[in-house]
């Protein structure tokens, strides 16, 4: 059974394209959400073994998104896909509990095998 | 020093011929002309109306060689005065920091500048010159605003650079993607010319994202600032993972990639992630000059105490000219057949970063046969 994704991004051009290239990759993308109210409504009525979530949202921002989804569910799995490349930034999601961080732009074998990682643990 | 010396008539405009014996007051500071005076031993203190050498019985010459005072910083008057003892040891003395209290209750603040005075070739007493440095105060703080703005100013920078590299990261984010897409076939099956140059997009792409990191790391170390945080590391694993890293590249143009690790303990005390980039720098360009189906060979020996690092590739190597000025902050490759590519901004940051860990960093290259990167680190050193 393919793994069941949420993508949460405020471009659509880039989750066009993450649709078409996790469905390719044999993944499931059970929801989009362009941000973070809707992020959090999607994730409780779709609970997906992956959010991708983005850092910078136009409501509020990624990091506060992982802390209230992993409010919601302890065992959440969250891959940090972002343009920023704060070291801080990135050490804060990692101790919020995040599994992972993947920095824009990126490859797509970079992609799955964070994805797999974060699946994994 | 109880007494306020500008309250004491006799000496105002001497001081100026004075100084031509002796040293110059410091940028910024005023002497106060009625100031000079003499100390005694027991502190007591009074005006005189003297050139230098005449008040302290040194030639000109000797007062050339006695303008080079040792400073005191000084935050009190009771070790101003204790600082003024030592002027009896036959140094001068600049002691700053010093206040002046006026019999109204004021204060400013003042700058004693103390010559030993010389009596039958020794030193009997003292003479001195209060200075206002209200002047200089003054420009302090106009350095401390100047200095101010210029750390505003490379913040700015930074801020400026981290929102614009991550404004191009977006879009970038979708190029790439939609770049792999069609390179896979998945919008329909391409010519073998359309999936060629696709690939070449893709290796562009990944050109401005290393030129972004660059950018990044450039501006967190404008004024020197770098933070480096040494440790253990492996430059072996340092390179495999470079190569890991560029795999997609290295594989596309079909570059052969030869390891040669002649010495085997390639442990280092050095920051991983500083290391790491200046590899990354190396490998990443070779990969770049390097033709489909070339080679590339990475050498690691032991040269003379230091892990010696040679990053050789294929391509079509360079000037003289060229090579000379690789290192130079934003300096730019010369315009190769497929476009103009920059190699500055990394290789500038890869020699601060070696030399910052003791190491050297250079280039040997010749015109049709390649060039060959080296960089060294000590053995065990580091930052």
């Amino acid at each position: 059974m393919s793994r069941k994704i949420m993508i949460v991004e405020d471009r659509e051009s880039i989750t066009t394209v993450m649709v078409e290239m996790l469905n390719v990759s044999g993944y499931e993308v059970v929801a989009t959400a362009k941000n973070g109210s809707e992020a959090l409504d999607k994730y409780s009525s779709h609970n997906p073994d992956l959010v991708l979530l983005d850092l910078v949202l136009p409501d509020i921002s990624g990091l506060e998104v992982a802390r209230r989804i992993l409010e919601m569910d302890h065992n959440a799995r969250i891959l940090v896909v972002t343009a920023l490349s704060d070291e801080g930034m990135v050490k804060e999601c990692v101790d919020t509990g995040c599994r992972g961080f993947l920095l824009k732009p990126y490859r797509m074998v970079e992609m799955i095998r964070e994805i797999e990682k974060a699946l994994s643990d | 020093m109880g007494r306020d010396p500008l309250s004491e008539p006799g000496a105002a405009g001497r001081f100026e011929d004075a100084m031509e014996a002796g040293r110059e007051p410091h940028a910024g500071a005023r002497v106060l002309a009625e100031s000079i005076f003499e100390v005694e031993r027991d502190g007591s203190f009074k005006i005189v109306p003297a050139t230098l050498e005449r008040i302290t019985g040194f030639s000109r010459e000797e007062l050339e060689l006695l303008t080079l005072p040792n400073v005191v910083l000084v935050e009190d008057q009771p070790l101003a005065m204790n600082a003024i003892e030592s002027i009896f040891e036959g140094s001068p003395l600049t002691i700053q920091e010093v206040s002046l209290f006026s019999e109204g209750g004021g204060s400013r603040p003042v700058e004693l500048i103390v010559l030993p005075k010389k009596q039958d070739g020794k030193v009997s007493s003292a003479w001195g010159a209060v200075v206002d440095t209200g002047d200089r105060m003054a420009l302090k703080d106009q350095v401390a605003a100047l200095t101010e703005g210029q750390e505003r100013m490379k913040e700015m920078l930074r801020d400026f650079v981290n929102v614009l590299s991550r404004d191009i990261r977006q879009p970038l984010t979708s190029i790439l993607l939609i770049l792999e897409m069609m390179e896979s076939g998945h919008y329909g099956e391409m010519p073998e010319t359309s999936k060629e140059k696709t690939r070449k997009l893709i290796d562009m792409v990944e050109r401005i994202k290393d030129i972004l990191a660059d950018a990044l790391e450039m501006s967190r170390s404008m004024g020197g600032d770098f933070r480096f945080e040494p440790g253990a590391m492996s430059l072996k694993d340092t390179i495999e993972d470079v190569i890991k890293s560029k795999e997609n590249a290295i594989w596309e143009k079909h570059i052969a990639v030869k390891r040669s690790y002649r010495e085997k303990d390639t442990l280092v005390n050095a920051d991983r992630k500083a290391i790491n980039q200046v590899v990354e720098t190396l490998i990443g360009n070779a990969v770049q000059s390097t033709p489909d189906r070339g080679e590339i060979t990475i050498d690691v020996n032991s040269v003379e105490g230091h892990l010696q690092v040679a990053v050789s590739d294929s391509g079509e190597g360079m000037s003289d000219d060229v090579v000379e000025s690789l290192f130079d902050r934003f300096d730019i490759d010369p315009i190769r057949e497929g476009g103009v590519m920059s190699l500055g901004l990394g290789l500038y940051l890869s020699k601060r970063i070696i030399n910052k860990h003791g190491g050297r960093i250079w280039c040997e290259s010749f015109i049709g046969l390649g060039s060959t990167f080296f960089f060294t680190i000590p053995k065990g050193g580091g930052a």
